[in-house]
């Protein structure tokens, strides 16, 4: 004998837990079931979790909720060999609500689970998810290691690894040039070290976002966010890319934390932790159908991330919220057709953020096709700056003519045409 | 710092029974091997004839999954695995 719920969430991420919470929240009999120790166990995040969509759920959660800084500072450091260039904008004004915080997942996950709790989900940890039940093509439960449950419609926020999806022919299996990989360190460092460091108030955060030649070769950025007593420092590559150029991901970190834009921030830190984690680069052109009988796909396994904006969890919460408003009016008619559930990816479909998506589709291929484009450009810049900051006895035109001739060694005039209509017109 | 020092500050719920499993009739004629590339944790390892796979490192990100189509992977047991303290 199964137990039965109205909806079955696998997985206690962002998006797993708002749309129980959506759910909870209408008198749903909703389950949360996640494999990790608690909520977030499992769970990586670059670093920033961007307030808009949880804030149009919980309006001033951001004032209860465990986060680590505010970013007030948002950078591009662009890496040449032996030399930089940062371009940091910073808002010393406060918004309201502020536009995005770091945070650490293990905190926040468990605090934001405990939410959909108090809304009435239940929440069991420790339990894997091995498939959905299916009767006659519809889905009707899921199968875990702890026996089976039945429900009238199963939420799937699995993450990134899609072994559930797959396995119910919901999604194909990713190829290397659809995921990244990302590995990150936690470094700590005391409070008071970090905002001399940033110059940064109390309180407040960084973000740096770095391309450019430590990653030569690869369609990948560095990333730093500060977190309240440590730092989080790391990277994103295609995998396909990491297998062409036969890169170790330690080995890359261990490069990447050297570099001169790198290391100084991290110095006297004491490494906390080691962590990796895909994250789906697909984007709007791999997005499948999220939806059928009984059954809806959200967050990461939705290939929802932005690597242009850096947005993942938020995304995630936007289309839990989505998924868990389309199963209430399921519930509500009791139908759970695949017919009745397409609203869902509708509703995806003429969101901001799958708007911006798909404008963007084809742009990471373009890079991967291109691969001299993410360093080219960094290296120009900085060959430009150093010429023109340089006394050395040359007029400003002679350093005008030379800084274009180092400009269009590392790319072709018809090359930089074709690259500035390309950018132009996907990311604008 | 070594992988290995950082693996080492890492909290694990060690099962018993691998959830990785690899072809290793397909290891022995693979010329790329590119889980020895491609893995963040250096699970991987290859000795002649065999690739051996220290799954008790894992951190589950799946890359390796995605690198390789011989290697069959599944989330560990419900509980076990890699712990993030952090995240």
């Amino acid at each position: 004998m199964t137990e039965k719920f109205d909806a079955i969430v696998v997985g206690a991420g962002p998006a797993g837990v708002t749309a129980a919470y959506v759910m909870a929240k209408n008198s749903m009999n909703v389950v949360i079931i996640e494999r990790g120790e608690y909520p977030g166990s499992k769970n990586v995040i670059g670093g920033v979790l961007y307030v808009k969509t949880l804030n149009d759920l919980l309006p001033g959660f951001w004032s209860e909720a465990p986060l680590e800084r505010r970013i007030v500072q948002h950078s591009y450091c662009l890496m040449g060999q032996s030399e930089h260039t940062l371009v940091t904008h910073t808002s010393a004004g406060q918004s309201d609500p502020p536009n995005g915080y770091t945070i650490l997942r293990s905190k926040f996950d468990r605090w934001y689970a405990k939410k959909a709790q108090e809304a009435g989900a239940t929440l069991i940890t420790k339990t894997n998810v091995t498939e959905l039940l299916s009767d006659s093509g519809r889905t009707v439960g899921a199968r875990t290691d702890r026996g089976d449950l039945s429900s009238d419609v199963v939420i799937v926020a699995e993450g990134a690894n899609t072994m559930l999806c797959e396995k119910a022919g919901l999604i194909t299996k990713r190829q290397p040039d659809q995921m990244a990989i990302a590995v990150k360190e936690i470094v700590s460092l005391p409070s008071d070290r970090i905002q001399e460091r940033f110059a940064l108030k109390e309180g407040e955060g960084a973000a740096i976002h770095y391309i450019g030649a430590a990653f030569e070769g690869l369609v990948g950025f560095g990333f730093l966010y500060t977190n309240k007593e440590s730092l989080s420092v790391g990277f994103g590559a295609i995998i396909s890319t990491m297998m062409r150029e036969q890169f170790k991901p330690y080995d890359l970190m261990e490069k990447f934390k050297q570099e001169p834009s790198v290391e100084p921030f991290l110095r006297d830190g004491l490494v906390k932790e080691y962590q990796a984690h895909m994250i789906p680069e697909a984007g709007y052109a791999g997005m499948p159908r999220l939806y059928s009988d009984g059954v809806v796909v959200v967050g990461d396994s939705a290939m929802l991330a932005n690597p242009i904006t850096g947005e993942g969890a938020d995304l995630a919460v936007l289309s839990g919220r989505f998924a868990g408003e389309v199963a209430v009016q399921a519930h509500r008619v009791g139908e759970y057709t695949s017919r009745k559930l397409a609203q869902y990816q509708r509703m995806l479909y003429n969101s901001f953020a799958v708007k911006d998506m798909k404008k963007q589709s084809g742009l990471l291929k373009y890079i991967e096709e291109n691969p001299g484009i993410m360093s080219a450009y960094p290296e120009a810049l900085n060959a430009a700056l150093r010429n023109w900051f340089k006394v050395d006895g040359s007029t400003r035109a002679e350093k005008i003519r030379k800084i274009r001739s180092i400009v269009t060694s590392k790319r072709k005039i018809t090359e930089i045409v074709r690259d500035l209509y390309l950018f132009g017109r996907k990311l604008m | 710092m070594r992988l290995e020092e950082k693996l080492y500050l890492l909290r694990h719920v060690v099962d018993e029974e691998s959830h990785i499993k690899v072809d290793q009739g397909a290891c022995t004629r693979c010329n790329d091997r590119v889980c020895l590339e491609v893995c963040p944790a250096n699970v991987y390892s290859y000795a002649e004839p065999r690739v051996f796979v220290a799954y008790e490192n894992c951190v589950e990100c799946g890359t390796c999954r995605i690198a390789c189509s011989f290697i069959e992977w599944v989330n560990p047991r419900g509980g076990a695995g890699i712990s993030y303290r952090y995240g």
